[in-house]
């Protein structure tokens, strides 16, 4: 019995100093960003783009997201904290296809919201989608999966794009 | 003188028919091993049999913890225990009402001074059933203030009250009771408030900066935690005691602007597992589980005997 005393006061008195603290980290983005999708409309999969340039509308210098000489298959869309609406311009530099009369536009329309996600996250904004236009120049159709935008790293955008196998006259707009 | 002749021969004759079958009695007694053996009663003189009966018959005895019936004499106050009786060693050693306990958790104090941003104490009571089953209460304060180093934001949560109840079960109930080594279960609650301030949020590709709060949001947590502890005597009423919780099934609801980060009596949203370092206090319920007092006779002489406790009277046995 004594010797089981004896255990009893060392784990007492050890457990507070083995006592450790766990801090799981931020898993996710700390900020919420709508990521986008690209998909061939007429098969419906996944594709890789490349001479394309896809910009803010009003962003500073008309930095650009994506320059000509990158390939993307998805890419992060961040909207505007600031105002109710953000667009995005996506201008083709293929051979072909470089005219100003064929870039599309994307539109979203929110509600913003803070929102506290966790002490290792913090504070965000999150974006309830409440509207989205888009031209349908070589773009076919924009589906927003999911309408609110947080910080959790999934396709909440999917952008179908006409490709070559389906466009006969890419060079026509169709408005 | 015939006259007094005949009268003393009557008498005579009186006499001697009177003496005559008493003689014969002592002359022929009737003698078999039978009749000697139930006409003896070798227990009469037995003193310590008397005693025990007249002990019984003055009402006074209790029954001590090993579930000996103790008998007082109620002249000289001497305590007699009949071991000849067959007894039930009970599966308690401790009586019923063993103790009751107070304490001071001062884990989150403790904590503060390593760097926590949240907590203040808590105390709790608990009651020790046959030094086995300790049901307890506790009641604490807690608040947080907390701006992380890389954080966004300033979090605020004022002093809110929260409960907890639930009981302990001790596996050394038949031991020592300066040592214990418990487990149990919880139920914890609080209602409290919270807000996020001086939220900063940057949009570097649109060149924006923002700077908004959250207004302070209410919400009533409710949770369950599984406890396992232990305590030392450090000296005399006073002892020392660790526990490890581990947290379960957080209800809060849902929540427009975020859920909270710090739960007073929970802790922060994202662990799960929790400690408390308390000084305890323990009085002893002794008193309450004497039943000599009821069983005394106060119209007799034995009601002047001051019964000992029944601890004492096993160091009698």
């Amino acid at each position: 019995l004594k010797k089981l005393h004896v255990i009893l006061t060392l784990v007492a008195v050890l457990l507070p100093v083995a006592w450790a603290c766990s801090n799981d980290g931020c898993l996710d983005n700390k900020s919420s960003l709508p990521k986008a999708a690209f998909y061939s409309s007429s098969t419906g999969k996944a594709v890789t783009l490349n001479s394309m340039v896809i910009s803010g509308v009003g962003a500073a210098g008309d930095s650009a997201l994506v320059g000509p000489s990158q390939s993307v298959s998805e890419l992060y869309l961040p909207m505007r904290s600031t105002q109710s609406s953000t667009s995005w311009c996506f201008s083709y530099k293929s051979e072909g296809l470089d005219f100003e009369e064929l870039n599309d536009t994307v539109t979203f329309d929110y509600e913003t919201q803070p929102y506290f996600v966790s002490d290792e996250c913090g504070a965000i904004f999150r974006y309830l989608i409440t509207r989205c236009r888009n031209t349908t120049h070589l773009i076919d159709s924009v589906v927003v999966v999911d309408s609110l935008i947080t910080n959790v790293d999934m396709v909440r955008i999917k952008i179908y794009f006409r490709t070559a196998e389906e466009s006969e006259n890419p060079e026509e707009p169709q408005e | 003188m015939k006259g007094r002749l005949f009268i003393l021969s009557v008498l005579s004759v009186i006499v001697l028919t009177a003496a005559t079958p008493s003689q014969r009695r002592r002359v022929s007694p009737v003698e078999t091993a039978a009749t000697q053996t139930l006409s003896v009663n070798e227990t009469a003189n037995d003193t310590s049999r008397i005693n025990a009966k007249r002990r019984a018959a003055a009402n006074m005895h209790y029954v001590n913890k090993n579930g000996f019936t103790v008998y007082v004499d109620s002249v000289t106050g001497e305590e007699w225990i009949d071991s000849t009786v067959i007894t039930r060693v009970p599966k308690m050693e401790f009586p019923l009402w063993h103790s009751v306990s107070v304490g001071l958790n001062i884990w989150d104090p403790m904590m503060r001074a390593f760097g926590q941003h949240y907590g203040i104490a808590e105390v709790w009571g608990e009651l020790s059933l046959h030094n086995r089953y300790r049901p307890r209460i506790e009641i604490g304060l807690g608040t947080a203030k907390n701006t992380p180093k890389d954080g966004n934001f300033t979090y605020r949560s004022p002093v809110s009250a929260y409960f907890r109840i639930g009981a302990d079960y001790n596996f050394l109930f038949n031991s020592n009771p300066d040592y214990s080594f418990t487990a149990g279960l919880r139920y914890g609650l609080s209602s409290f408030s919270y807000s996020v301030d001086n939220i900063s949020i940057n949009t570097p590709y649109w060149g924006e900066y923002e700077r908004v709060s959250i207004p302070s949001q209410h919400a009533v947590a409710g949770w369950l935690e599984l406890v396992a502890g232990l305590r030392v005597k450090l000296w005399g009423p006073v002892s020392a005691g660790w526990s490890f919780h581990f947290r379960t099934a957080l209800k809060y609801g849902d929540k427009k602007y975020g859920a909270p980060w710090y739960i007073p009596g929970y802790g922060t949203r994202g662990s799960s597992i929790g400690g408390s370092f308390s000084i305890v206090y323990t009085i002893p319920l002794n008193h309450l589980n004497k039943q000599a007092p009821a069983d005394v006779d106060m119209e007799t002489s034995a009601a002047e005997v001051d019964s000992p406790a029944p601890e004492q009277a096993n160091e009698v046995q």
